[in-house]
């Protein structure tokens, strides 16, 4: 297995007026092509920053301390904005949290996903038009006198295709009036291509969604349109940052169920940023859990769940209820989560942690490898409570 | 066992928002929010009412405090300090003093529920104030007394709300709805706005002030979990109605409604050993609008285990030929479902032809919709598919304290 995407050392800090938040620390983390790694953590551990830095999608006053982000083979802190384009959206796209506020409101659904096709395969799309175009130039009777003229236009469009001035060739397909149908034609291809998107996600009747509004559809078949814009350039890795945490349960399973199919079909990787365990356990197969900042706990998701090491990967696996469970005590993780502005020094975890001792307190754990592929950073590590 | 007193009894209360419509605002449409629910909560139990969002549960709550008015009946029966057993009649006009006081409320998000611009000790002193409870330095003492109660102290009377965490802000409700001693509190989703760590806190939390004071809790949730911790009975609701009200253990052992089957299925499982979503009901398009339910039973276009008695209609068999005609076909035919009703009219005899051995098709295929049928007549270029009256569909009870609302068990 190869990886898609290497973080190491990865620490990242934002400045701003109350002092430097410490985003990031010491990040280390892999991940395979064709798995789901699920990113889990509470409310600001980092997790969606983590997440964010893959395409270097960070605020100005952030400030990478030390370490890489290698995304397929390319160092993503390095690349210029215009290779980061590239990236963005095409080999790496995102599937957000509330379909209501990613979508715009003002946007036809079908017009949106054409704004994704358009900018990152406007070749392939031109091309098939022209090729509908030159289907029907030789389909004109022989005789018709103006054929020969068409003809001479159409080689002329075609060496602007070869140039790769797409918009000269809209905009002089536009005035001739026998060429009007190169747009009309490029409008069907599109729409063709996102129709067939919008199947694929199954969507019931998609020839109507295409031309409807985000607000006319419910929130499970808008969160199905946003996956359908983020699968529309077929890329190498989805992330995914809690897709499924404003739906209910029912839409929730349908959901997760078709991102499966969909990742195996279009044969991409995704990694699902959640604080949902249960989600996490349904679909993922490697976890990371993140704690301020810092990542704990990093397996594979039958061990992390099967035996937890890290107090706090315990701590949070304890803390969920499941139906149909013996009513017992919830094991709570007592205080809060600490700001990022002054973490306490040592293990981030130590003032909440029942097993602290002073090494925790005056130094930072290391990443250890416990099993094969199992890792944690803790000072107890393997011999903690048990 | 517990001495099963009732605190609270619904009888066919309903609200239904209008839907205004036209120059002069004339009612054109009821949205059923909350559809005919009868049922009681005993005293020192927790009924949890779980749901997927828009179906009523949130408006039940607030019907239950008269926050909204609601048709139906909601009475209370309350122990005054004498001893005496009262009973309150929510439908008045003017909600009583005395049981304003013993009837609260938690809301879902901490953050809105509080007024920015108040200290936490004017938060919580507030309902003292407004019930003349306490003054002066009595007040002071009370206020702290409650912040300790809920996991705060004296540090934190001079916070101000965004000084807190989404946790401390949560108790402070708390403590504003437990200042006055209630009998009877709506927890309306009072954790999804609060992460996984700091919900167990706040479960907890309520777990023990109910030990202590011996409150009735309604909790209102999409989330099984929390139901499942906090609840003695669970009922379930759909579309305004609800579908299942039982034990905790009955229902989660063996749910009679397929609703709450699929519902039951579709919670992913902490365990990647035995993953829930590979056996998982998966439900079929999207909750029915409120504003147009479906007859019958409100689930049986998305039910797993529909037959002919489920009030099949016009609009599922026009829903059924949607799906299956070409957009070309589509154009040629015009459905109007009317009732239990749907007339087909089409001059082109093909389409008819076609919608008739789709219709002929679904009888071989046994599917329940079309046993359902009564007749079907063609009469010039229309085709009319008459369906039964839809049979109602109440609660019934199927065992010891648990009722079921599924003409599969009649």
């Amino acid at each position: 297995m190869s990886e898609i995407f290497q973080i190491k050392d990865f620490t990242l800090h934002f400045n701003t007026f109350e002092g430097t938040v410490k985003a990031l620390e010491d990040v280390n983390l892999t991940m395979y092509k064709g798995e789901t790694l699920g990113l889990v953590g509470e409310t600001g551990c980092g997790k969606t920053v983590t997440s964010r830095s893959l395409m270097r999608l960070l605020a100005p006053n952030a400030r990478v301390l030390s370490g890489e982000v290698i995304f397929d083979g390319k160092k993503v802190l390095q690349l210029s904005e215009e290779e980061l384009q590239g990236i963005r959206g095409k080999e790496i796209s995102m599937v957000f949290q509330e379909p209501m506020r990613a979508l715009n409101p003002t946007m036809k659904i079908g017009d949106q996903i054409a704004e994704v096709v358009m900018l990152h395969f406007r070749r392939e799309m031109y091309q098939q038009a022209m090729q509908m175009l030159s289907d029907r130039l030789k389909r004109l009777p022989s005789r018709f006198s103006l054929r020969s003229f068409m003809v001479r236009i159409h080689g002329r469009l075609l060496k602007f295709e070869a140039e790769n001035k797409y918009p000269d060739l809209v905009q002089l397909s536009s005035i001739l009036p026998f060429f009007t149908g190169y747009k009309n034609h490029l409008e069907e291809v599109v729409r063709r291509r996102i129709v067939e998107m919008l199947k694929q996600v199954q969507i019931p009747n998609p020839e109507g969604v295409v031309d409807q509004y985000p607000h006319e559809l419910s929130g499970g078949m808008r969160q199905r349109a946003m996956i359908a814009m983020a699968l529309a350039c077929n890329p190498k890795m989805v992330i995914a940052d809690e897709p499924t945490t404003a739906l209910d349960v029912t839409v929730q399973a349908r959901t997760l169920k078709l991102m499966q199919e969909l990742k195996n079909r279009f044969n991409t990787s995704i990694l699902l940023v959640t604080h949902n365990l249960g989600v996490v356990s349904e679909i993922c197969d490697r976890v990371a859990v993140m704690y301020a900042g810092t990542i704990v706990e990093f397996g594979n998701v039958y061990e992390i769940f099967r035996k937890p090491v890290h107090p706090y990967t315990r701590g949070l696996i304890e803390a969920i209820h499941r139906p149909g469970d013996q009513r017992r005590d919830l094991r709570v993780i007592k205080g809060m989560v600490p700001s990022l502005l002054d973490p306490p020094p040592g293990c981030r975890f130590h003032p909440r942690c029942d097993y602290a001792t002073n090494a925790c307190k005056a130094e930072t754990p290391k990443m250890i490898e416990i099993e094969e592929g199992h890792y944690v950073a803790c000072h107890l590590s393997g011999g903690c409570g048990n | 066992m517990r001495k099963l007193t009732t605190i609270v009894e619904l009888k066919n209360v309903k609200k239904y928002f209008p839907v205004v419509g036209g120059i002069f605002g004339r009612k054109v449409a009821d949205i059923r929010a909350v559809d005919d629910v009868t049922f009681s909560i005993r005293k020192g139990e927790t009924l949890g009412v779980v749901g997927e969002s828009g179906c009523g549960k949130s408006t039940l709550g607030r019907c239950l405090l008269r926050m909204l008015k609601c048709d139906g009946q909601i009475v209370y029966h309350l122990t005054l300090k004498n001893g005496t057993r009262e009973k309150f009649e929510l439908a008045a006009k003017n909600v009583p003093m005395e049981l304003r006081r013993r009837i609260q409320i938690i809301h879902q998000d901490p953050y809105d529920s509080l007024d920015p611009r108040m200290l936490v000790k004017d938060l919580v002193a507030e309902p003292l104030i407004a019930h003349g409870v306490a003054k002066g330095k009595e007040l002071r003492d009370r206020v702290i007394e409650l912040l300790k109660q809920v996991g705060l102290g004296e540090p934190h009377l001079y916070r101000y709300p965004h000084e807190l965490s989404g946790g401390q802000l949560q108790r402070v409700c708390v403590a504003r709805a437990i200042a006055l001693k209630p009998d009877f509190l709506v927890l309306d989703e009072p954790t999804s706005a609060l992460d996984v760590s700091v919900q167990a806190q706040i479960l907890e939390l309520f777990d023990e002030l109910q030990d202590r004071f011996g409150m009735t809790y309604l909790l209102i949730s999409h989330n099984m979990a929390v139901i499942d911790y906090l609840s003695d009975r669970i009922a379930v609701m759909y579309l305004g109605k609800i579908v299942e009200i039982a034990p905790r253990e009955d229902l989660l052992k063996a749910p009679l409604h397929p609703y709450t089957q699929a519902l039951l299925s579709a919670i992913p499982s902490t365990n990647p050993e035995q993953r829930a979503l590979p056996t998982a009901i998966l439900l079929e398009g999207d909750v029915p609008s409120p504003l147009n339910p479906p007859t019958g039973c409100g689930f049986h276009p998305r039910c797993q285990k529909v037959f002919e008695k489920c009030g099949w209609e016009g609009r599922d068999l026009s829903a059924y030929l949607t799906l299956r005609l070409t957009p070309d076909e589509l154009e040629k035919v015009r459905m109007t479902p009317n009732g239990f009703q749907l007339l087909l009219s089409t001059t082109d005899s093909q389409v008819r032809q076609k919608c008739r051995d789709l219709i002929e098709k679904g009888r071989q295929s046994g599917n329940a919709m079309f046993k359902a049928i009564l007749n079907i007549q063609e009469q010039g270029n229309d085709v009319k598919v008459e369906f039964p009256d839809a049979e109602s569909v109440e609660l019934m009870s199927v065992g010891s304290d648990h009722q079921v609302a599924c003409l599969l068990y009649s």
